[in-house]
């Protein structure tokens, strides 16, 4: 008899996973496995390249060729699809005023100095009875900035300060006869408004700016009546916990006033719709998400920012699957706060605030994806017969099952990028399935947004891999506080910055946070996406709603395979004593390639019944 | 001199053409707050922090106590004075070094 092979196809919204199989005995006998990043959106044509890419590897890994392949099959992909979107629920507004609020390493002198702002060409020219703060750009030699200021201030000209564009500011402040407090590296020095008055405060190393950052001090340096002062606090509240700052008053409002109303989100339910304002954070949304039984939508309020949030969202989803969008119903929510990064108007040296915001993982059903398209288009194309198997779901949980000390009743987490699906199976046999918003992509976007990155990439590889951070030219600290020695030195690049450690190098983060900032923001990302979600998709398989009785949780897909994903879930999840612990399928894959494996043997058992 | 006296990072100059700018360099370290002192290389070097900075003909070399004789660190040429002298504070200083 000939030999029969198989191969299991899996396509997810980020891998296309294979495995092959000989099935000619009563027992199937795996051959090998591979996997690739799918290519397009699952369900479509552009699949294809990524599968036959991945074919090819698998077929010789196994010392194959394609034409030997019996047959292959697809799982049925559930067609659900997610985005993401983000945005502000408050902002700082500055008006009647400029600000520079940044930490220069090296600023120079200490104090606070107040008087009106003039460029250090006409300092020379000024009257006797005001009080000055120079303004200084990058053309000026830091000698001949000592020199003007010294002559000036002989010559009965009252100095307070400096604002300087190059880092001149202690080599300015070390030649000073009469010293003064000096902000220095004001990127955009030309933004600085002249003639109007001005706050310069400078703290001692390791202190941080006590006048400028509290708005009664604001009041007090420039005379505000209790109007003012409620105008101004938000320039205070910027300059909390920096080292250096400069506030300018100009009356005349030349930065503009802008509001934004954050809104408020609708969810309408089988039950009940509850309408709440975006501004009470992600807590209260996803509270009353418990209360409306099953979402059938979710709605913004028009004209605000979270109604052009979901409106976007709606948009890009109708796109993805190809429906219009009064079609789109989000079938599930994530929501998360999250800070964002915004720059502040009004500011001078580049400054961005973090402000509160609120990230947004959304689901919806589309029509059934066209995965027999697929199969077709497949079949054609490698000459081999392609069937579209049983249910994703059906077909984890046969691979899962594979795992070593696993038994039916049994809850799978698979936690993708996109989406994270729980299908629960009872003594019986009986699937229960539930897929929500939010997987890794959303931890990525938190962890991109909350520091600040410019890097999609970067944020990625910061949710992958551990952090160190460069102490010397061979010392590393790691996140456990240990030090790690090396003998070759550590790249000039990487020197006292806090890198990524991957397993081919160091990547040096473009941040100034510290260590155990970074390590935070990862890990609450993390925590607030995946530990949430473990937690919702449990209670929704659960056949009583109670995560108490069930006994046995296995993870999988690509974030079971994060370094530290799983264990939160089983310490969490410990609590209400159930054993969880990422999958291994067949034993030897880890939390990779279930489905495919399900696919196969999900065939052999048909054989089997008959 | 008493050792503990001698902090200090040198510029031990060697035939240093004088394209190079030594003030700037000398003012990379003074603004980060790092003492320093420039040297003829007869004299015989007592400073208590690693690193030390050689200026040759149009080029400067940034080098740490613990890396093997005659390998340097950090690299410079005319035009790169102030950054030198930057990164060589920054390294005693065990901060992230700036971009040239």
């Amino acid at each position: 008899m000939a030999k029969e092979i198989l191969a299991g196809i899996d396509i997810g919204n980020s891998t296309t996973e294979i495995a092959i199989a000989d099935v000619s005995g009563r027992e199937p006998v795996f051959l090998s496995q591979h996997l690739v990043p799918t290519t397009g959106v699952k369900g479509t044509a552009e699949n294809i390249q990524g599968i036959t890419a991945c074919l090819e590897k698998a077929v010789k890994k196994a010392e194959l060729a394609i034409s030997d392949l019996t047959r292959i099959r697809l799982n049925d992909a559930v067609p659900v699809i997610g985005d993401l979107a983000m945005d502000l629920i408050s902002e700082t507004i500055i008006t009647e005023s400029s600000m520079i609020g940044h930490n220069p390493d090296t600023p120079g002198g200490g104090g606070i100095g107040t008087g009106e702002t003039i460029l250090i060409n006409e300092l020379a020219d000024q009257r006797h009875d005001t009080d000055y703060i120079v303004v200084v750009p990058e053309t000026c030699d830091y000698e001949w900035v000592a020199y003007m200021i010294n002559r000036c201030v002989k010559n009965g000209i009252s100095v307070k300060g400096a604002i300087i564009q190059k880092d001149d500011g202690v080599l300015v402040h070390n030649r000073l006869q009469e010293k003064i407090p000096i902000v220095d590296e004001v990127a955009f020095i030309e933004k600085v408004p002249l003639h109007k008055p001005a706050a310069v405060e400078v703290a001692l190393s390791g202190h941080v700016i006590r006048m400028l950052s509290n708005p009664y001090g604001l009041a007090t340096v420039f005379g505000l009546s209790p109007e003012e002062t409620r105008q101004i606090a938000p320039v205070a509240k910027s300059l909390v916990g920096i080292r250096s700052a400069v506030v300018i008053r100009t009356p005349q409002g030349e930065i503009v006033e802008r509001k934004i109303e954050a809104g408020s989100i609708t969810l309408v339910g089988d039950k009940d719709s509850v309408t709440v304002p975006i501004n009470d954070g992600a807590k209260r949304i996803m509270n009353a998400y418990k209360n409306i039984g099953n979402l059938i939508d979710v709605q913004g309020e028009m004209g605000t920012n979270v109604g052009g949030m979901l409106n976007g969202l709606r948009q890009d989803l109708a796109h993805l699957t190809g429906q219009a969008s009064r079609d789109i119903h989000i079938s599930d929510m994530l929501a998360v706060d999250s800070g964002i990064p915004t720059s502040i108007s009004g500011a001078m040296a580049g400054e961005i605030a973090m402000e509160q915001g609120v990230a947004l993982a959304s689901m919806v059903k589309t029509e059934k994806l066209s995965v027999h398209k697929v199969a077709d288009l497949l079949q054609k194309q490698l000459n081999v017969e392609v069937e579209v198997g049983g249910i994703e779901a059906e077909m984890a949980m046969r691979g899962a099952l594979t795992t070593p000390g696993t038994e039916q009743p049994l809850v799978i987490l698979d936690m993708g990028g996109g989406s994270t699906d729980a299908a629960a199976i009872d003594l019986k046999g009986q699937i229960t399935t539930a897929h929500l918003a939010g997987a890794g992509d959303m931890v990525t976007l938190i962890i991109k947004s909350e520091l600040a990155l410019e890097d999609i990439d970067l944020a990625e590889k910061i949710k992958k891999y551990p952090l160190g951070k460069v102490i010397s030219l061979f010392h590393m600290q790691l996140e456990d506080g240990t030090i790690s020695f090396t003998e070759t030195p550590y790249a000039p690049e990487t020197f006292g910055k806090v890198v990524i450690r991957e397993e081919s190098g160091l990547t040096p983060l473009p941040i100034r946070d510290s260590l155990e900032k970074v390590r935070h923001v990862r890990r609450e990302a993390k925590r607030k996406v995946f530990v949430t979600n473990a937690l919702r998709a449990l209670e929704k398989v659960s056949p009583t709603q109670n995560l108490r009785h069930l006994s046995f949780v296995v993870m999988l897909g690509g974030s079971a395979l994060d370094f530290e994903i799983p264990q939160m879930i089983t310490e969490e999840l410990s609590s209400y004593s159930i054993v969880a612990g990422f999958a291994n399928t067949r034993g030897t894959e880890g939390p990779r390639n279930a489905v495919a494996t399900g696919l196969i043997l999900s065939v052999t058992e048909e054989v089997a019944n008959g | 001199m008493d050792k503990h006296n001698a902090v200090f990072v040198p510029i031990i100059t060697q035939n240093a053409s004088p394209s190079i700018l030594l003030k700037e360099m000398c003012a990379g370290l003074e603004e980060e707050g790092v003492p320093y002192r420039i040297i003829d290389q007869k004299e015989e070097l007592l400073t208590s922090l690693p690193i030390s900075i050689l200026v040759s003909g149009d080029q400067f070399m940034i080098f740490h106590e613990k890396l093997p004789e005659g390998q340097s660190y950090l690299n410079g040429c005319a035009g790169e004075e102030r950054w030198g002298g930057k990164n060589a504070a920054r390294l005693v200083k065990g901060l992230p070094l700036s971009n040239p």
